[in-house]
């Protein structure tokens, strides 16, 4: 309590307090009389005033507090309502961005199988351009050869006219000489000149066969002499002779013979023969071909059931019919 | 937010990634030592096919579409990639070919017309290139000898009723085609082989017909024994030429749509229902000859019991086959009472299955 106020109080108490001597109190049949003292009483005072002032504080706070918890009840209804709409909001919000990277995660794949596909076309296209280069280059190539093939035809048409003015020329000259000749021939110009030709010619075979006749003698001579060493020959290269002549005699008729077979030959008469001939032929080691068949396994399939019941089956019969054959041999025997 | 923004996703349905890709995981091959000696060829018009037996009692079968592509010489660059690709191939006289299955894949993709070795059952006088494209098939098909002088049974063809046809320079090439792999060639009428395939039930007794691709070959058999063969030259080509012609289109979209799950009861559409026109036509027309075969035979057995019918091949595998096959014979004056018709387990490989059970039992 302030100073002030305890001052108030004191002069309220003093203000209302009576002196009474202690005789007097006696005479009044008093013998005991509660002490307090002025700062105890300012105490007491002070503890009652607090009570009831708090006692009052708290029906106000009471009051207060059902007011302010109202208030608070409200309030907090409404903030939980509010709450409760943001967190809705917020869970369509969430639901929303889920979808959205539901899509970019779907786009995103999309774009990975687009590049994909790029690349492979790209490849396909790096094919496509090497193949379009590879027919570029065998074009060039063609050209090129096209282009040889043309300088050759050129050289060889000139080398043409230059033969054909060759041979244009030589005609000339052989004109010249025919005309030359003709005229030679109708002017007689070279007449007398023939016929001196002639005369020593005359004289040239006179001369030869004088000499011929002189030679004759002498050469019937070494004829005699020549023929009696061939006949001497003769007698010793007979059989040598004839020996040459049959051998020669065998090879033309040989030839002769080979000839006539060739123009009468008759068909093979086994078609397996001649099959195996061309089949040979085809398969002949000098016909070149390449094959990846080796490196490539076939597909097969294993069929359980195999051929067993079947193969047996015939197996059975055939020894049957094999013992029936016997049996009857031996019927036939008896 | 998202994953990993660095990591690239290929898409593995293209091929250029598969190529780029680690190396594909070899398979473990059976070796020729675990096969027992002796082989089946089927020499069809639209496929080989071979078979070979194991030590176990199982039954190796390849196959590979008798048919070649010649491709652009430009890819002789690229045919490294081929063998990635495992497109087999062979270069020859400066051309490059693919060969079998790969070959028809190739001309569907670009619309083009494959090149076929045979035709109507027989070697094609017209291809000069066949012969040594047959060999190639047949080398891949039929692999490494099992043991030297191996025996292979191969079917032929009957001799056609309908065509003359000559199956002396067929036969000839095909056996000398084999010599010259080192193999011990033996020829086996192609319906009998489906009599071995397919009858062991009934005794070997009945009648086998093998459908194939260039031609229906018949054999009526009594226990084993071949009593009346003979052929028709009309088979599933001849299916293929006239839906293409009639829809047209290229031949090999027509085998493509013949092979593509086609039901001759049910036609989905305007192509199918050329396809279950001709299939008709032609059933009928080999159960006519067929019937007509039997009256004017002098050496056809005369059956106690209802015989058995049974079809193979290629072409015999389109849905509803039997059911066509049982109407059509009704309409036909039969001279024979049949039990039953029925469509082998496996068409494709009956006859090649035939072929081996005669290659066996040679052993």
């Amino acid at each position: 309590m302030k100073r002030e106020d305890k001052k108030r109080v004191t002069s309220i108490l003093e203000q209302n307090a009576q002196r009474v001597p202690i005789v007097e109190l006696a005479a009044k049949g008093k013998s005991h009389v509660r002490v307090i003292s002025g700062e105890k009483a300012m105490q007491l005072l002070e503890a009652v005033v607090d009570d009831a002032i708090s006692r009052r504080s708290n029906e106000a706070i009471d009051a207060d507090r059902d007011r302010i918890v109202g208030e608070a009840n409200e309030q907090f209804k409404r903030v939980a309502r509010i709450q409760a709409e943001a967190e809705s909001l917020i869970d369509t919000q969430k639901q929303l961005i889920q979808g959205q990277d539901q899509r970019i995660r779907d786009l995103e794949g999309k774009v990975r199988r687009v590049a994909a596909s790029a690349g492979r076309r790209e490849k396909r296209l790096a094919n496509a351009r090497e193949t379009i280069l590879n027919y570029d280059q065998e074009i060039e190539r063609l050209a090129n050869k096209a282009q040889g093939d043309a300088s050759l035809i050129a050289e060889l048409r000139q080398a043409l006219v230059a033969r054909t003015q060759e041979v244009e020329r030589v005609q000339g000259l052989l004109g010249d000489l025919r005309t030359e000749i003709s005229s030679i021939r109708d002017g007689g110009a070279g007449r007398d000149e023939l016929d001196a030709v002639r005369n020593d010619m005359a004289e040239m075979k006179n001369f030869l066969q004088s000499l011929s006749e002189q030679n004759a003698a002498a050469s019937r001579d070494s004829i005699d002499v020549m023929l009696s060493r061939l006949q001497e020959r003769e007698s010793s290269q007979s059989v040598e002779l004839e020996n040459r002549f049959a051998a020669t005699m065998n090879s033309t008729l040989d030839r002769i013979s080979k000839t006539l077979h060739r123009a009468t030959a008759q068909p093979v008469d086994s078609p397996i023969e001649a099959t195996d001939a061309l089949v040979s032929r085809i398969f002949d080691g000098s016909m070149e071909m390449e094959s990846n068949l080796a490196r490539l396994d076939v597909d097969e399939t294993t069929e359980n059931d195999g051929i067993s019941k079947s193969l047996d089956r015939l197996r059975r019969m055939r020894e049957r019919a094999l013992s029936d054959d016997d049996g009857d041999e031996e019927t036939a025997s008896r | 937010m998202s994953g990993d923004t660095n990591k690239i996703e290929f898409n593995n349905d293209d091929p250029m990634d598969q190529i780029q890709s680690a190396d594909l995981p070899q398979k473990p091959r059976q070796t020729e030592t675990d096969r027992i000696p002796g082989k089946g060829l089927d020499v069809g018009t639209a496929n080989l096919l071979s078979a070979a037996q194991t030590r176990e009692g199982k039954v190796i079968v390849k196959r590979e579409r008798n048919m070649f592509l010649e491709i652009p010489s430009n890819f002789q660059r690229n045919r490294s990639m081929l063998t990635k690709l495992n497109v087999p191939y062979v270069s020859y006289r400066d051309r490059l070919y693919v060969l079998g299955d790969s070959s028809f894949n190739l001309a569907n993709m670009f619309g083009r017309e494959v090149r076929r070795p045979m035709r109507d059952g027989f070697l094609s006088p017209n291809e000069q290139d066949a012969i040594p494209m047959l060999r190639f098939i047949v080398e891949r098909l039929l692999g490494a000898r099992t043991v030297e002088n191996e025996p292979v049974y191969f079917c032929i063809p009957a001799a056609s009723i309908d065509r003359d046809n000559d199956t002396i320079y067929h036969r000839g090439v095909v056996e000398g085609l084999l010599k010259k792999l080192g193999y011990v060639p033996h020829a086996i009428n192609e319906g009998h082989a489906v009599v071995y395939s397919e009858l062991a039930e009934q005794e070997f007794t009945g009648i086998g017909i093998s459908c194939g691709g260039g031609m229906f070959n018949v054999c009526v058999a009594y226990k084993t024994i071949p009593a009346v063969t003979f052929s028709v030259s009309r088979g599933g080509d001849w299916i293929d030429e006239h839906v293409a012609k009639v829809m047209g289109m290229p031949r090999t979209r027509a085998t493509d749509i013949k092979e593509s799950g086609t039901n001759l009861l049910e036609p989905r559409n305007r192509e199918e229902e050329a396809v279950v026109l001709y299939y008709r036509n032609l059933i009928e027309y080999v159960l006519r000859n067929l019937a007509q075969r039997f009256r004017i035979a002098e050496d056809v057995p005369s059956f106690r019991d209802p015989v058995e019918i049974v079809v193979a091949g290629g072409t015999s595998m389109v849905g509803g086959f039997v059911d066509i096959f049982a109407e059509e014979l009704k309409k036909v004056d039969f001279p024979l009472s049949v039990a039953s018709i029925r469509r082998a387990e496996d068409p494709l490989t009956s006859v090649v299955r035939g072929c081996l059970i005669a290659a066996a039992l040679d052993q």
